[in-house]
Parts: structure tokens; sequence; C-alpha cells
């Protein structure tokens, strides 16, 4: 019976060179992907990981903020209609106090928006509540000086008009970390 | 009779918000809660109708060391008996966390 001679791999003359270069062509390819099925499950993982972040980090912590941020926007609109009203001034300071009390409203619910994004596992640093006590105490402060005003021109309607600078101020101001940590988190 | 403060004697109708931690470090000296916050008996804190905000920065000025010296919450509450509407008192209520938070970060640094 006739015994088949063993393959002895690399061993010159044994094989052709052609089946060679087959084999160790068919080695690469298969090395090659399995790093690239690692690679392609590592960066997927990456994706899944930052896309749950967003999710979470957009749902929980951004939409508060941003209903917040617009409750006071809404609040501005109105702060603005009385700047340019042509109604009396007593009037308008009786408009204004009564605005009052929504702003402080709203205030409270971005305070309460920013506080629980500082505690947050979805949103990074604890910086979230940074500037925003200069923008209330400001924007309280104006709003008294503009009801405890004597001169319609001279003292009311230049602290309407800061309170107005003031808010969208705010708005800027906490929309930018808002939007700031987005990048940070796809970064990550 | 229970001691108490009426804060419209430190707004005088003048003002609908109490902002800022120096203003309520300023309230703290005039109403001398250094020496309230030892008394034997519930003091009550009377805030005027006409105003709208005391924001966290105010209270924390006024409160803070009253807050860590009384040691929690319950014990601060009981011994400083706000008379306010709930728009008011959540205001309290928020000022009184911000006082714990800052004294959990402080510990956990």
């Amino acid at each position: 019976m006739e015994v088949a001679e063993p393959l002895v791999v690399g061993a010159v003359g044994s094989v052709p060179f052609w089946h060679q270069i087959a084999f160790w062509a068919a080695v690469a390819s298969l090395v090659w992907n399995l790093i690239n099925t690692a690679r392609t499950e590592v960066l997927q993982h990456r994706n899944r990981t930052t896309a749950t972040r967003l999710e979470e980090y957009r749902s929980q912590v951004r939409a508060p903020i941003i209903i917040a941020l617009t409750a006071i926007s809404d609040q501005r609109l109105l702060v603005e209609a009385v700047a340019i009203s042509a109604k009396e001034v007593s009037s308008r300071k009786q408009d204004l106090q009564a605005l009052n009390q929504d702003l402080v409203r709203g205030f409270g619910k971005l305070e309460d928006a920013l506080s629980r994004a500082n505690a947050s596992r979805f949103a990074t640093g604890d910086d979230w509540l940074t500037g925003f006590e200069t923008f209330q105490n400001n924007s309280f402060n104006l709003v008294d000086r503009a009801i405890s005003s004597v001169r319609p021109d001279a003292d009311f309607a230049p602290a309407v008009q800061e309170l107005v600078r003031e808010l969208k101020g705010l708005h800027g101001h906490v929309a930018q970390r808002a939007e700031a940590e987005i990048e940070t988190i796809i970064r990550r | 009779m229970m001691p108490q403060i009426d804060l419209a004697t430190f707004t005088e109708g003048k003002v609908r918000n109490l902002t800022g931690q120096e203003r309520g470090l300023s309230a703290r000296a005039s109403y001398g809660l250094q020496t309230l916050d030892d008394e034997a008996e519930p003091v009550t804190v009377i805030i005027p109708p006409e105003l709208d905000a005391i924001s966290t920065s105010f209270f924390q000025g006024m409160f803070a060391d009253s807050l860590r010296k009384l040691g929690s919450r319950d014990r601060f509450l009981n011994h400083y008996r706000f008379s306010a509407g709930p728009h008011l008192l959540t205001q309290i209520n928020r000022g009184i966390e911000a006082v714990e938070t800052r004294r959990q970060s402080a510990f956990s640094h």
C-alpha cells in the first residue's frame, strides 16, 4: 500500500511554491478578517455606549434644562413687551410685578434642572450652576430696581432693558454649556 | 411667647426679591440669628406676602450657619418655622438642599 508523503509546510521543494503562497495568503486574510471583526465590534460597542449616553443625557439632563430655559425666554419676551409698552409707568410696574412671579418660578425650575445635572451620571462635571447665581441675582435686582424706580425714562426703562439683556445672557450661557456637553460625550 | 423674625422689617415693602449672600449675611446679623440658633423655643420666621423670591444665595447667607449648627434639615425646620406660601417654601427647601449639597461636596473633597 502506498503511504502519502506528509505535507511539510514551508519545506521548499515538497509543496509547490504557488500552493505555499496561496496558503499564507489565506492565513493572512483570516488574521486580517479577525482583526477587522474585533475592531468593528469595539467600534460598534463604543458607538452604542455613546448613543445610549447621548440619549440619557438628552432626556434626563438636557430636556429639563431646555424646558426651564424656554419658560424663562417666554417671560423675557413679555418683559420686552413691557419695555416697549406705551402704558403709564405705574401700569407697566404692575405688569412687571405680575411677570416677576413667573420669572421666579422659571429660575427655580432652571436651578433644579442644573442641580440635577451636577448630580447626574449622564452629564460630566459639577459646574452646571456656575454663573447661574449671578444671572439670577442681577435679574431679580433689576426687577426690584424697575419696580421701585421713580423716573420713568431715566430709571424704569433702562432697568427693564438691562433685565432683557441679562435674561438673554443667561439663555446663551446655559444653552452653550448644554450643547458643549454633547461634544464632550461624543469625544469620550 | 415664641420668638419671631419678620422679614417685612428687612424688606420694608420695597423689594419683591431677596437675593445675594452678602444681603443674607446682613439679615442674619440684624436679626441676631447667632443667638436665636441657641434659643430653647422654636423661632417663627414670617415672610411677607409681597415677597416673590428668596434666592438660594440669600438663604445661604442668612441660614447656612444655623443649618450647620443645628446639624440636620429636620432639626433646622423644627427650630425655624417658616410662615409663608407654598411658592416661597419651595425656595426655602431649595436653599436647604443647596447648603446640604455644599456640605456633602466639602466632605467628599
